[in-house]
Order: structure tokens, then C-alpha cells, then sequence
């Protein structure tokens, strides 16, 4: 397939589940960053 | 009965050896396409000399031992056991001819180092090494803990299914996601390639943001991509992540490590669909669990001896050490020093039990598991039930583990074998350590880094510690990384040629 031909939307239907694969595992290291991250300003401030 | 060792035990293992011999022969050609491209020509004769070793090895190997018998578990263990030790040997010539190291232990305390994914390392120089060398000790970390080199030599040369598959136990990498091994191997490179890409994206975006230039962000962006996903922690600065003082830099790295540490099985379900799997399975809670329980004690830990004030710095040392250790990367942004004389012992000993956990089983990271931890765990929970159940309760246990799996006695006795295993191997290794003069947490400390194939040090892995020490982590390094059952199988097949002798 020539780039002329190509259609982001058509890769993007195809490789759905991979692509939203990639953001939710991502997205796992991103609430295991905020999480620790709200509880270490939570411990900073309590302490002061 | 165990049956004496035949000529023919000894070809199937030398001969399937001499395959992965040549491998790491055309491996090394790698390398110095990065040297051609840096201009470094006087290391590429550094290479050659690695590879010409490698493809005489490899043809005598394959010349002398030529068989067309099957082979066996046994067999497969033992070539398992052997190859993480003489690709590695192979490997750390370059290395060593580059004067990269003191002496050719060192070398191949840095050969073993990459190839199992540990980190700690004797190299000299570091910050003033050429990028060949460089990236060939990153490289390392990728082919041999990232993708696995023995899945390297399935895909690429191909085997008959039931080698493949005995070969896997052997790496400790029981993965069955597809029926085929050789598409199974395709898909681990595929899934390792995928977060190779992205990680080297996010790296080198970082690099640039923190002032970089483009050349440096992408190379030094690639190096840690490639030793991050890999859980392995080498990095191209001696002060390792701490060089950059970047917040975005340490974030790109928690996002590689923590995917680094999780299951293919989980990879490949996930990005098959399944994304509901990644918040089920038990194994990714008990990582969050230890994450946020470990974050949570160390960073208190740290905050009481008002070594760090804010919130952001806690999250920058307390929490990214703990996600280091235990996705077993190895990444540092506090001086070894610090963690030798200022860390409390405390923190310290939690690091050293996060590290002997380690990440999430069939994955790159290394220690007991998370897996066979959560068995273990609600194998005590099932055990307790039935203590205080009437005799006649059937008490029943599972876990969720990309499917819902029955906790039996027998996975609960092989996860018990394995840990139990590694706790032996840790005290005889931290007695060793204790015994060459150092203090009792520092050098359980060591000890976990180097048996759960870390990398973080507190400064005792140096250029300058004692021979016998330096043989001793490369031991645990090459057994934590086999899961041990592949060492004993090998040490049997000594005793029992040395007691028996080798039959026709």
C-alpha cells in the first residue's frame, strides 16, 4: 500500500486492541505513579 | 533409576550448544555497525576477535558433536545452564580486549551481569567508554533478560516443538501463549520490539526536553530503553538516572520498568483485547500492592530522618528505588554512597525484601515472583480455612491468572521449592558477603541486587572487591536468573559423569 492510500483510521480500526493494549498498560504505570506519588505528598505535608 | 550419562547425553547438549555459540558470533556484528556509524574503528578489531571465537567454538561444537537424537529435559536444563554462561563468556571478550575492565573476570562478571539482566557492573569508565562497547553491554541486557537468548535462537533458526519447549523451561520463561513455540518466540520479540520503540520515544523526548542533544537523547535513550524494558538497570552514566537531575527522564523510566516487569502471557492478552485482564489478575494486584505498601514504609522511613522534605523528592528517591527493586531494573537516582551511609537501615532492608520478591513471573524481572508469592500467600489463607473448617469442608482455592486457576498442593509446593531455594541461596550469599568484611545489611543488600538479577548497589560491587566475592555474585546471577532447578540438574549431570563415567 502506497502512503496515498494509507487512512489513519483504517490502521487505527485495525489495530484497535493492540494500540488500546499498549494505553491501558501504560495507563497501569501512570495510577501506580499517582498513587505513590498522592501518598508521598500526603506524607510530607502530615509531617509538617 | 537415574541412568548413567551416554556420548550421546554429551553430543545433544553440545551439539544444540553449537547453534547458539554461532548466534552470539553474528550478534556481535551489531556493535559494529554502531562503531562504523560513531566513527570508532579501533574497537571494531575488538569485535572481530569475539566473533571469529564464536564461529571456531561454535564449529567445533557442531562438527564434533553432530547427532540426530532428541533431546530431553535433562538435556535441555543443562544446555540452559550452560548457555547463560558461555554466551556471556563470548559476549565480554570485546570487552575486555577494550580495556573496558580490569581483567577478563571482570569482564565476564559484566558479560553475566548483562546477559542475566542483573546491572551491577565493573566496568572502569563508564562515562568515557565508546558507544560500541556501550551499547553492546545494553545490548546484552536486551537479547539475554528482554527477549531471552535461547527464544532468539528459536525464532530465527528454528526447532522441533518438543526441544522448544523443554528449552523454555530451561530459560525459566514457561511461556505458552501460542501452540507453535517458534510463533510463541515471535511474539516475545514482537511484544519486545513494540516497547523497545516506545520507550526509546519516551527516553528521548525526555532527554530533549532536559537539554540533550539530539544525538545523546536518542542513543542514551535507546541504551536504557533497551535496559529498562529488560528490568536490567546497565546505563551509559556511571551516576546511572541521577547524571540527568530530570523528573521526566525518571518518569519514562517507571513506565518501562513496570511494563518490563509484567507477565507475556498478560502482554499478549492485553494487547490482544483483553484489557480487562491487566486490573483481575492476581498477579498485577499483588505488584501494586507491594508497590504502594513498599512506597509507603520507605518513603515514612526517610521522611522521619528528615533526609528528604518534599513530596516530590520522596516520589523521586523513595518510591522510584522501591519500583527499581522490585521490578528488579537496577536504576539509581541516589549515589551508591548514599544508600551505604545515609539510607537507614530500615529502607535498606526493605529494598533487599522487595528485591528478593522481584516482578511478575514470565516476564523479564527476576526474584521468587509475584506469582508464586500470591500462591504461597493464599495457599496460607486456604490452609488456615481448613484448620479451623469442620474435618469434612472441602476448602477450595484459585487464583485469576489470565484464566481461573485451581491453587492445588502441587503449585503451591512448586512455588514453595523455588522461594525456599532462593532464601537459602540469599543467606549463604550474604554470609559470604558479611564474611569479606562488610556490615549485615549492606550485604544482604548485595546479595538480593545480585541473586534477584537487580543492579542496585550500595558501592560494594566495584572494580576493587575481592575475587572470591566478585565469583560469588556472578554465581548467584547465573542461578537467579536459571531459577536454580537448572543449576542443580546441571551439578547433577557433573556428579553423575564424575561418579558413573560417560558410557557408549
Amino acid at each position: 500500500m502506497g502512503l496515498r492510500e494509507f487512512s489513519l483510521r483504517a490502521f487505527l480500526k485495525k489495530n484497535f486492541d493492540f494500540i488500546a493494549g499498549i494505553f491501558s498498560e501504560v495507563g497501569l504505570t501512570l495510577i501506580v505513579m499517582g498513587v505513590t506519588l498522592a501518598i508521598c505528598v500526603l506524607l510530607a505535608y502530615t509531617s509538617q | 533409576m537415574i541412568l548413567p550419562l551416554t556420548k550421546d547425553d554429551l553430543k545433544v547438549i553440545g551439539y544444540s550448544m553449537s547453534k547458539i555459540v554461532y548466534l552470539v558470533g553474528v550478534l556481535l556484528f551489531l556493535p559494529i555497525i554502531v562503531a562504523v556509524f560513531y566513527g570508532e574503528f579501533d574497537v571494531i578489531p575488538f569485535f572481530l576477535v569475539g566473533i571469529a571465537i564464536s564461529f571456531i567454538c561454535g564449529s567445533l561444537l557442531y562438527h564434533f558433536l553432530k547427532t540426530k537424537k532428541e533431546m530431553e529435559l535433562k538435556h535441555a536444563l543443562v544446555m540452559a545452564a550452560l548457555i547463560w554462561l558461555v554466551a556471556p563468556l563470548l559476549a565480554s571478550i570485546p570487552i575486555w580486549l577494550a580495556n573496558a575492565t580490569t581483567s577478563y573476570l571482570d569482564a565476564s562478571f559484566e558479560g553475566i551481569s548483562g546477559f542475566t539482566g542483573t546491572g551491577l557492573t565493573l566496568v572502569t569508565d563508564i562515562d568515557h567508554l565508546s558507544r560500541s562497547i556501550n551499547f553492546l553491554r545494553h545490548f546484552l541486557q536486551f537479547l539475554g533478560d528482554g527477549i531471552g537468548i535461547i527464544v532468539v535462537s528459536l525464532s530465527i533458526l528454528g526447532t522441533t516443538e518438543m526441544s522448544s519447549v523443554l528449552a523454555f523451561k530451561g530459560e525459566a520463561k514457561d511461556v505458552g501463549i501460542r501452540p507453535s513455540i517458534v510463533r510463541t518466540s515471535r511474539i516475545i520479540i514482537g511484544i519486545a520490539v513494540t516497547f523497545l520503540v516506545i520507550g526509546t520515544v519516551l527516553f528521548t523526548a525526555a532527554g530533549v526536553y532536559a537539554g540533550l542533544d539530539p544525538g545523546t537523547a536518542v542513543f542514551d535513550g535507546l541504551n536504557h530503553s533497551m535496559t529498562g524494558y529488560a528490568t536490567g538497570g546497565f546505563s551509559v552514566r556511571s551516576q546511572s538516572l541521577l547524571y540527568y537531575h530530570n523528573v521526566w527522564i525518571e518518569v519514562a523510566a517507571i513506565v518501562i520498568m513496570v511494563i518490563g516487569a509484567l507477565n507475556f502471557n498478560l502482554h499478549y492478552a492485553v494487547l490482544g483485547g483483553k484489557r480487562k485482564e491487566i486490573l483481575k489478575n492476581m498477579e498485577v494486584r499483588v505488584l501494586l500492592l507491594f508497590l504502594v505498601v513498599f512506597g509507603v514504609f520507605v518513603s515514612a522511613n526517610l521522611l522521619q530522618l528528615n533526609l528528604y522534605s518534599s513530596g516530590e523528592a520522596l516520589f523521586r528517591k523513595s518510591v522510584f528505588h522501591v519500583i527499581s527493586a522490585q521490578t528488579t531494573t537496577g536504576f539509581q537516582t541516589v549515589p551508591a554512597s548514599s544508600l551505604m551511609f545515609v539510607w537507614p537501615v530500615l529502607s535498606i532492608l526493605m529494598l533487599s525484601i522487595s528485591m528478593l520478591i522481584g516482578g511478575c513471573a514470565n516476564s523479564t524481572s527476576g526474584g521468587i515472583k509475584l506469582l508464586r508469592v500470591g500462591v504461597l500467600f493464599k495457599s496460607l489463607v486456604k490452609d488456615i480455612k481448613r484448620a479451623l473448617l469442620p474435618k469434612s469442608a472441602v476448602v477450595k482455592g484459585s487464583f485469576h491468572h489470565i484464566d481461573d486457576v485451581p491453587l492445588t498442593d502441587t503449585v503451591a509446593k512448586g512455588a514453595a521449592v523455588i522461594a525456599l531455594s532462593y532464601l537459602i541461596l540469599f543467606s549463604v550469599g550474604a554470609m559470604i558477603t558479611v564474611a569479606h568484611g562488610y556490615s549485615l545489611e549492606d550485604s544482604m543488600f548485595e546479595t538480593s541486587s545480585a541473586l534477584s538479577n537487580v543492579g542496585l548497589s550500595t558501592g560494594i560491587t566495584s572494580p576493587t572487591m575481592p575475587a572470591t566475592l566478585k565469583v560469588t555474585y556472578m554465581f548467584l546471577m547465573w542461578a537467579g536468573k536459571l531459577e536454580i532447578i537448572a543449576i542443580f540438574v546441571l551439578i547433577g549431570f557433573i556428579i553423575l559423569a564424575l561418579r558413573k563415567g560417560i558410557r557408549k
